[in-house]
Parts: structure tokens; sequence; C-alpha cells
């Protein structure tokens, strides 16, 4: 009985049963779907809030969602040990969190879900309220001569409020180099370091009897990972009697959504170096299912009872399973070599995070760079471990000079160089001069087409939809991989590359 | 049934019936299963290896000197004293890498194979370099061997381009299941990698004469840079050649292996170095897969545990000297 259990078709069998019944359970009892929803987006926004707790009762204040978008849901907070209450302030909600006494570091969490294009970007004024009035701007001598000018300018192009801020935004858009400008996006940059596009907007809009405050919110954007608030303004509009929500430049707000119209985001009362930020994700299930699936007892069955920051890193981590399939299928099915076996997982998780004729035009002139360097170290008879290191600085040089060249052509992806794993990166590089010595530089040529293509394959696997969609809400899958895997490591059959390696094998017996 | 593809690709039912077995099953079923891990190390490191050769009995080249510490190279002028030819090497390099082969003194110089002449400074350096670990893989410190430079028999020295001719043989569970001799040519620069451009010479079992050559893939009879015939050549002292790849298994209890041996013009057959992991471009050498040989031999070493290695030559003998008639009958 144990036998059977240990040899390896009963313990493909077994992970294969496991894994199965969790599928079955989750989807069956939970009603968790097996394939992703296409037609739906369902955001899950969530603040984070950090800080350092002095040992004295504390208070945090957080604006919450509330008019953002149509149809709120309620949110979920997530913290140890404190209370929590919702209170309204203006009409605008705000979370409270009290706890007498907490010490050190203190994470709270709080999210929403928030579905795609629902985001409100108008309000209309209650009828009954006075209209507002635009704020008083206090500016002297060459600053407001300088302000007047361009408030005059984008009067003299407007027709009415809603255009007046359009030109107002232009403007911040283009940042024209004449005098004026310059000098007062200097005075501004230094007198409101983080928000200076924002307050320089607001003191045009006043100057032109324009009724403005500030407002804050949040990208949906899955790759930026953990993100600060986006600054916004709303304006009131004398004409239609509504209050509009815009970027200080006039950017798309098509993914942005409101989180608050009120001033403040957090206030924290007894902690110091408070910071909220937000991780937005795309929930793949439907909201029920998600709900469901995290009151399980069954916890370990899924990721996404975590926190979503916390959750951000399975995201990629989890899927790289699916790329060392792809290699595995490559090497021991195909036979193609490869510069290091799992190398080409790492340039596909770097493939997953640019686009990949960037990436591919990247890598390989730092491969080849750093090839070139390498031939040049080899006159002086280094040894291995300082040659590979010295490989190391010149690889970091070439990323720095890679994102600096493309910053000057304009060109953001090679910003984000730093994907590439450097340290595999000197290695490959090292390998590759090595079998270039020895075996010749077709055959290191040959190595390195291998790995780009393992490296796209694995690139491909990890790019699967569906294949997101498992690790998250079904990672007993893993287990079938394992299954997969451990089943090839029995394949005894023959590689593709060695039908063609034997060719002359048939010929020769024929 | 000739497809189109065939130019490109053999079928893999093809295959099967030859015969032919692939990396995988190598390393699956003959591989994995045979050589422990703990043996490797008599492979891998040459000093160990020579040691154990020595110990059985087994015809090395001399060893004549190691350097252990860069403390030693002092005395290098009294280890080589007024020897004429050497070789120095790492313990465990690969491919051939780091070998340095004198053939002879200009003076207080010395003469590499290649003829081109160096000094004693030279020389040191290069001891140095073996030492540092320049030479094995993941930069690990090394010893540097040096011993007598074989001189290759002339009947073999003949067919090869520069570098001595290396016979192997592949052994399963100590018995002899295919030989070939592997010959230098100008495209491969006196290395024996047949994938680097070497021929490969399958060798007959029971003769010891060659019966079937490959260059990159493809049949030839002659030699490509010196034009002269590569079948139907005897190697000198087949017998020994035999005896000792064979009581190679005794001395590392690794199932699956590869005995590399060059035949001395005076000493006879030298034992160069034993693999752990031989390729398995011998098939196409001998035109002949693998598999219904090591499956014979699995059997028989099931069946019949313990057996001398004289007993086990007879039955390779036997078993694949017929096969080898057959496949040829087969040919004509």
């Amino acid at each position: 009985m144990f036998k059977r259990l240990f040899s390896l078709s009963g313990l493909v069998s077994v992970l294969i049963l496991l894994s199965a019944a969790g599928i079955i359970y989750k989807n069956r009892v939970l009603h968790v779907p097996l394939l992703p929803k296409q037609d739906q987006d369902i955001w899950l926004v969530e603040a984070r809030i950090s800080y350092e707790a002095k040992g004295e009762p504390v208070k945090v204040a957080l604006a919450l969602p509330g008019e953002g978008w149509e149809n709120p849901t309620e949110g979920q907070q997530i913290s140890l040990g404190y209370g929590f209450s919702v209170e309204h302030e203006d009409g605008k909600p705000v979370g409270f969190w009290s706890a007498r006494e907490p010490k050190n570091r203190q994470l709270i969490y709080y999210r929403v879900r928030v579905e795609e294009g629902t985001g409100r970007y108008e309000f209309r004024q209650p009828r009954s309220a006075k209209p507002p009035e635009a704020g008083e701007v206090r500016a002297k001598g060459s600053l407001g001569v300088a302000l007047e000018a361009l408030v005059e300018a984008a009067r003299q192009r407007s027709a009415d409020d809603v255009t007046y801020v359009s030109q107002v935004q232009q403007l911040l858009k283009k940042k024209p180099d004449s005098g004026s400008f310059a000098y007062l996006q200097r005075y501004y940059e230094k007198k409101y370091p983080d928000v200076w596009e924002r307050e320089f907007a607001m003191d045009l809009l006043e100057m032109a009897d324009i009724a403005c405050r500030p407002c804050l919110g949040v990208k949906l954007e899955e790759e930026r990972g953990a993100q600060r608030h986006i600054n916004l303004i709303e304006y009131y509009d004398r004409a239609e009697n509504v209050w509009h929500v815009v970027l200080p430049d006039g950017g798309s707000m098509a993914n942005i959504v409101l989180w608050t119209r009120a001033r403040s985001m957090l206030e924290v009362y007894g902690g110091e170096n408070s910071e909220v930020t937000f991780t937005a994700i795309k929930e793949r299930a439907p909201a029920g299912a998600a709900e469901r699936m995290a009151q399980s007892p069954w916890w370990i069955a899924t990721i996404s009872a975590l926190p979503v920051s916390e959750r951000a890193p399975f995201r990629y981590a989890a899927l790289i399973p699916f790329g060392v399939l792809a290699v595995v299928l490559l090497r021991n099915l195909v036979g193609l070599v490869t510069l290091g076996t799992f190398m080409p997982v790492l340039l596909g998780l770097a493939f997953l995070e640019l686009p990949m004729s960037a990436a591919i035009i990247m890598l390989l002139s730092m491969l080849f760079g750093g090839l070139a360097f390498r031939a040049m170290l080899s006159k002086f008879n280094l040894l291995v471990v300082p040659r590979v290191a010295a490989c190391v600085v010149i690889v970091t040089i070439f990323m720095m000079a890679v994102s600096l060249l493309s910053y000057k052509i304009g060109a953001v992806d090679g910003l984000r160089v730093t994907v590439f794993p450097m340290i595999v990166l000197a290695w490959t590089i090292e390998r590759m001069s090595l079998i270039w010595d020895e075996e010749g530089a077709i055959s290191a040529i040959y190595q390195v087409v291998g790995s780009l293509v393992a490296a796209v394959a694995a690139f491909g696997m990890m790019k699967i939809e569906a294949a997101r969609y498992w690790v998250e809400y079904f990672p007993e899958v893993l287990l079938i991989l394992l299954a997969i895997i451990l089943l090839l490591g029995r394949y005894t059959g023959y590689r593709l590359t060695e039908l063609f390696r034997f060719r002359s094998a048939a010929d020769i017996n024929s | 049934m000739k497809k189109w593809w065939h130019r490109w690709l053999a079928s893999p039912v093809e295959l099967r019936r030859l015969g032919v077995i692939g990396l995988n099953e190598r390393n699956g079923k003959y591989l994995l299963p045979n050589n422990q891990r703990k043996f490797y190390r008599k492979v891998d490191d040459k000093l160990v290896t020579k040691l154990l050769a020595q110990e059985m009995d087994l015809a090395v080249p001399e060893l004549y000197h190691v350097f252990r510490t860069q403390g030693e190279l002092k005395d290098m002028h009294a280890v080589l004293g007024d020897c004429d030819s050497f070789v120095i090497k790492p313990s465990r390099g690969s491919g051939g890498r780091g070998v340095l082969v004198i053939k002879g003194r200009r003076g207080d110089k010395f003469v590499k194979a290649s003829g081109v002449v160096i000094t004693a400074k030279d020389v040191v350096r290069h001891v140095r370099e073996i030492l540092g670990g320049l030479f094995s893989l993941g930069g690990s410190r090394d010893v540097a061997m040096v011993e007598a430079c074989i001189s290759c028999h002339h009947d073999l020295a003949k067919i090869s381009y520069q570098g001595a001719p290396d016979v192997r043989v592949i052994m399963l569970h100590g018995y002899p299941v295919m030989a070939m001799l592997r010959v230098a040519t100008r495209q491969s620069d006196g290395r024996a990698n047949l994938h680097q451009g070497a021929i490969g010479i399958g060798i007959d079992l029971v003769t010891g004469r060659t019966i079937h050559a490959v260059h990159h893939g493809d049949s030839v009879t002659r030699h490509p840079d010196l034009d002269t015939e590569l079948l139907g050549l005897y190697i000198p002292g087949w017998d020994q050649v035999l005896e000792m790849a064979t009581k190679g298994y005794e001395m590392t209890g690794l199932g699956y292996l590869g005995a590399d041996l060059i035949v001395d013009e005076a000493h006879g057959p030298v034992v160069i170095e034993l693999n752990a992991r031989p390729g398995l471009a011998i098939q196409l050498a001998n035109a002949t897969g693998l598999r219904h040989r090591l499956e014979k031999v699995e059997q028989q070493a099931l069946a019949h545990p313990g057996v001398n290695w004289s007993d086990r030559i007879k039955f390779s003998i036997a078993a694949f000297g017929t096969e080898v008639q057959a496949a040829e009958g087969f040919r004509n």
C-alpha cells in the first residue's frame, strides 16, 4: 500500500486527486467559475495606511470613497486591535480607527470594489445651497503681474468657465518656455513642491472668479503596484451649476476614479511618519465568489484573502511554475539548448513587464555589449569570480546608460530596464563567452537564440489570462503542473532535435 | 514511404527500430539508475582517476609531478630536470582546456606540440593559471599534473591531423558495449570532440578493426584533410584496450561508463580519462543503435551478477560480434 503510494504514478495520482478535489469544491460549492469572465471589469482598490505609533492613544482618519462612482459598495477594513467607525463630515464619509496603545509600525487596510466605467466626474450643486464663491488670490508685485498676464491671455481665448479651464490646462501641459510662465513655475515648484501644478491651476482659476477646490483620486492600473493618490481639482461651472472634476494638466480621466472630494486624505493623531498608498488590482472572479472564498475555512486554498498590496507580488511569482513547465517541455521534448537552465523563465518575467520587442532589443544590446567587454577582460586572465563580478558592474553601467539614452530619446520603456535580473545576465554573459571560446560563435549564438525562444515560450505561458486567474483562485492547479513535470521527468523518448541529429542513421542502414 | 522531410528528420519509429537512444533515454534509463553520485569524483578528477588506475595496475601516462600550491613553483627546474617532453594539465579541466604539450627543448626554452617556442616563465605562468582555477568550471582551485607525453602509435597517428586519436569504449555494468576511434581534423583543431568537427570511426568489438566513419553526421571513408583510408584499420593492442577499459568498471563502480585510451608507440594502450556521461555520437560512428546491446547486457547482468572482466568481454564479443556481422550483411 505504502509502496504503491510512493511510486511515481501513485504520487501523481494523489496530486491530481487533491487538486481536482479543491477545484471541484470551489466550483460546485463556492461557485467560482473555472474560467475568468471576460466582460466584467471589477477593480479591487485598497488603501494601505502605515505609521509609527508613539505609544499613546491613536486616532486615524481616512477619507472614504462615497460619491466617486455609481453604486458604491460598502468597503472592508482590515486591522488588528482597532475600533472602527464611519462618520460623515459635510456629507463626506470618513473612516475613524482608534486604539489605546498601539506599538511600533502599524498597518491598516481599507478596500473597496469599483466597477470600471462607473466613475463620476460631475456633481450638481444643490439648488438650496448658495453658489460657491471663488477664494481670493493674494499675489503682489511681479508675481501678480505675471499671473494677471496669463489669466488675461486665457480669458481672451475662452468663452465660458469650461473653455477657460481647458486653456489653463493646456498651458500647464505645454509648459511654454516664455519668461513669465517659467518664472511662475519656479515660484510654485518652490512653494508647493509636490502639488505645484494643482496650486498653480487653482490660483489661475480663482483669479478668473471660478470657484475650485482640491480633491483626490486613485489610478486603476495593475502595473503600477503601490501608488500615491492622484491630485485632482474640482471647479464650479456657473453656467451649468455643476462641479467638474479634472486633472490640473487636462490629462485623461479614463482610468482615474475620484476617491474623495475632501481636501485631505489621511490624518493620524498620536503617530508619525504616516502614509497612505493605494493598490488597484483587477478582480477576475465575480464579486460574490471572491467573498465566499475569502470566508471559506479552507484558507490555504486561496491567496485572495491576503491584503491586496501583499498579494501583488504573487501575481508574478505564482506564474513562475507555468514558465518553468514551458522550459521543461522545450528542453526535454524539443531538445532546445539554453544558456542556464531556468534563465529563460527570468527573462520571460521581464517580458511581462516590458513590451517584448523593446525587451529583446535591450537584452541583446546588453548581452553583446557585455560580451565585448568580457572579451577584453579575457586578455588579463582573471579568475572566474572577479571576472563575473566585473561583468555585473558593467551590466549595471549598461543599464544606467540604456535608461538615460531611452529617456533622452523619449522612449519610456527603457526606464524599466532594471526588470532584467542583473546577476543572471552577468552569468549568462560569462557562460556565453566560454561557449564562444570553446565551441565557436555559431554555437554561442545558437544557444542565445534557444534561450530567447524559451523565454518567449515561458512568457507566452505566463501571459495566458486563464493562467493568471487560476493561480489566484485555483492555486491547486500548481499541483497538476507538478504532476505533469514529474511525469515529464520519466520521459525517455527522443527529443525533436535528436530526430535531426540522427537523421543519417536511417540512411546508413537502408 | 520516404517523405520530403526525411532529408531533415528521422522518424521516431525508424530510430526506435534501429535502436538509437536519445539523451532522455540515456539519462533516465542508464545513467541515473546506474551511476551513483558519490562515484563521480573518481572520474571527474583526473588525478584521482590516475591513482586508482595505478592501484589496479592499469597503464597510464607516467605522472612526473603534481603542483598543488603556488609556492612549489620555485622547484620547477628541479622537477622538470632534463625532461624533454611532457604534458601539463589541470586535474579538473574539461574539454581539453588548459592542456600544455611540450615536445622538446631548444636551449633553455620549450617547444610546444604546434612548434611554437615558449620560455620557462611561460610554463610557470601556465601552471599558475591552472592552480588559480582558470580552467576548472566554476573557477574552483585546482592542481596541475605534469605527466609523460604520449607518442601515439604510428598506425593511428597517420590518420589524424595533429592531436593523438583516442579510443572510446562505452560499458554498461562493465560489459563493453560499443567502441569508436576519434580522430582530429584541421577543423577540430587537434581536439577529439565530434561536434567540433572531429571524425568518429566505429570499431568492431571482435576484430578491433574500424568499420564505419562519420564526419559531421555524414558517412565518410577517407580523412578530409589527409586523404588517408579510415576503414579496415586495426587498433594496435585491441585486446588490451578492451581489457583495460573493462577494468574501469571495477575501478569506479560506475554502471554506465566511457573509457578513453590512447595507444602509445612503445607502451601500448594507456588510460587517459574515464567519463561518467559519455555522449551518443558513438551510435552514428558505428551506424548502430545502442539500445539492443544495452538491453542484452542489462538482462545478462541481472541474471549473472558479479562476473569477472574476462568473462564479460567474452560475453560482449559473442553477443555483439555476430550482430555486427549481421548488420554488415544487411548493409550489403
